[in-house]
């Protein structure tokens, strides 16, 4: 497992789920929190497909919002994580 | 003081000129003053007294407003209903008015001719009224729950009048189009303003009122002079290939009134017709029209709609803000109404008196003393939370060039609860662009969840964005 191939899952999970097989223009930098294509809510349903897909299990108090700021953010996050480096030191002031 | 004067005066005075024409034919003055006072005694023969409501339910047509015309010689009041509703609608407004007579055209036609009635009903004068004596009631359309009749006095519609008159100035060559049903209170400057000038009122037929190659037709071939409708009518307008240019128009002022103008399409509208005069009007049906702004030159960094503008026929309009206190300027607060055009109240309701009427809109109160129109407080919903006003979200959407139309509703309820944008126009885009396209100039919360394509949003009998029927639409799926 790498970021890439999270990056990709995560995607496909977001245009399928999120914006309703609408993928145009979205890619690894587009700001998911800013645009609205993420809220609480819907972290918790990524998250509980990342357990599923890839057997990686994140609490919900691990998170912050820097972690989902975008897709590349995510997948690195998940990398991170299943790699046991836990939540990377990378405390969000947001 | 009565709506009828000025029929009878120009009855009198230009009995020749064209009063009204519509899909039945035309009318001079001398015409619609003979057939309503014919139809004022046939009217007295069925006891018609001052008062009484009689019940129009009739389509558009010159006879239909001839008929109008006779229950304002007789001293009653008209109630127009909208010959497309359902007959179970009829029957609501039926038991709520308890009209002396319903009027349909099987009853219009077996009305007596001049030579049945009576010496005496025939020689009737018109019958005096006072400024506080209702002359018309209009039914709130399609809305659900019980219908409302809001009942309009002589000296309400008179004040409005005055207004409109004083601001168009209309000559007896003006040629008033007339978009709206007659239940419709847009109605009311098209054929009385018309009236009052003696100039001809053109009655659209029902059949054309949503085509808008029809209406383009209409209003060059007409050399119509004053237009009023709904914005959505414009737009329609403005889309199709035969929308005029300006040198093919007679026209010289235009009307909207009843929704937003989109601020873009507004600014193409003045931009193609820049010799129109153009005024934005506002007014709930219970208040007739209080507010105006004339729309002169649109600054190109203007991303809302333009102002209502300040007070008008003889109205005190503010803002009442949350806190109870007149709304300052650049504060927002809940429109208020004072004044001569204020309705008497509902049909069937206690007396209003002069209480001010609260309008249930939502304005921010403009350092020039205007008001900008910000929306309707029961269109501001709560979704996760959060307050939401759902006009701000579409004026958002607007900004998109491929978009000319969208409507935002909620669906679902609690934390399901989604903004679903319904868009038409010749370029929708994507659910992420629009997204993006919120996110640029609203807060996180009003972002919308879904959207919906469409070929064209549906209007109602109004010519308005219909809502209803797009939620409608998303539950039945």
């Amino acid at each position: 497992m790498d970021e890439l191939e999270v990056g990709a899952a995560v995607r496909e999970y977001i245009v399928t789920e999120i914006l309703e097989g609408d993928d145009e223009g979205l890619n690894g930098q587009t700001p998911l929190l800013q645009w609205g294509i993420l809220n609480s809510m819907e972290m918790t349903r990524l998250l509980g497909f990342v357990d599923q897909r890839f057997q990686v299990r994140i609490a919900p108090a691990e998170i912050s919002p820097a972690h989902f700021k975008n897709i590349d953010e995510i997948a690195a996050f998940v990398v991170s994580h299943e790699r046991g480096e836990g939540a990377d030191g990378r405390q969000s002031g947001l | 003081m009565s709506l009828y004067a000025s029929v009878l005066r120009h009855a009198r005075e230009s009995a020749q000129a064209c009063a009204a024409a519509g899909p039945d034919g035309e009318l001079t003055y001398g015409e619609l003053d003979r057939l309503a006072k014919r139809w004022a005694g046939a009217l007295a023969e069925r006891e018609i007294a001052k008062g009484d409501r009689v019940a129009l339910h009739l389509p558009k047509s010159v006879r239909a407003l001839a008929m109008m015309q006779a229950v304002l010689r007789r001293g009653a009041v008209y109630v127009p209903i909208d010959p497309l509703l359902p007959q179970s609608r009829v029957d609501e407004i039926v038991r709520d008015c308890k009209p002396a007579l319903v009027i349909t055209e099987r009853v219009m036609n077996g009305m007596a001719t001049e030579a049945e009635l009576s010496e005496s009903v025939a020689a009737l004068e018109p019958l005096a009224v006072s400024a506080d004596n209702p002359a018309y009631i209009l039914y709130t359309s399609g809305s659900t729950g019980a219908p409302k009749g809001i009942c309009i006095s002589h000296g309400n519609a008179e004040a409005f009048v005055r207004w409109a008159v004083d601001t168009i100035r209309p000559e007896p060559d003006d040629r008033f189009a007339n978009h709206a049903p007659f239940h419709f209170d847009l109605s009311v400057l098209d054929i009385y303003v018309a009236l009052h000038a003696g100039a001809s009122v053109r009655l659209i037929p029902e059949a054309a009122s949503y085509e808008p190659a029809a209406l383009n037709r209409f209003l060059v071939e007409e050399k119509i002079t004053v237009w009023y409708s709904v914005p959505s009518v414009l737009q329609m307008m403005m889309s199709d290939a035969t929308f005029p240019v300006e040198s093919e128009l007679e026209l010289r002022a235009l009307f909207f009134a009843g929704e937003s103008f989109p601020i873009r399409q507004l600014r193409k509208l003045r931009e193609a017709w820049p010799g129109v005069s153009m005024w934005n009007l506002y007014g709930p049906t219970e208040t007739n029209v209080c507010t105006a702004y004339e729309v002169a030159v649109i600054a190109p960094e203007r991303e809302v709609p333009v102002p209502i503008g300040t007070a008008c026929s003889g109205d005190r309009v503010w803002a009442e803000s949350a806190s109870g206190m007149v709304a300052a300027p650049g504060e927002e607060g809940e429109l208020i109404v004072e004044g001569p055009t204020v309705m008497l109240g509902y049909w069937g309701a206690a007396p209003r008196g002069n209480a001010p009427y609260r309008t249930g809109d939502w304005a921010l109160r403009r350092e020039d003393g205007g008001f900008e129109f910000l929306g309707r407080i029961d269109h501001m919903v709560k979704v996760r939370g959060y307050r939401i006003e759902l006009g701000a979200i579409e004026a958002a959407l607007l900004h998109h060039p491929g978009i000319e139309q969208a409507a935002v509703i909620v669906e679902g309820e609690g934390l399901e609860a989604k903004l679903v944008a319904y868009v038409a126009g010749s370029d929708c885009p994507g659910l992420l662009e629009v997204k993006r396209l919120c996110a640029e100039r609203l807060p996180r919360y009003m972002i919308v969840d879904r959207v919906r394509p469409m070929s064209r949003l549906p209007l109602n009998r109004n010519g308005k964005l219909d809502r209803r029927r797009l939620a409608a639409e998303a539950v039945h799926g």
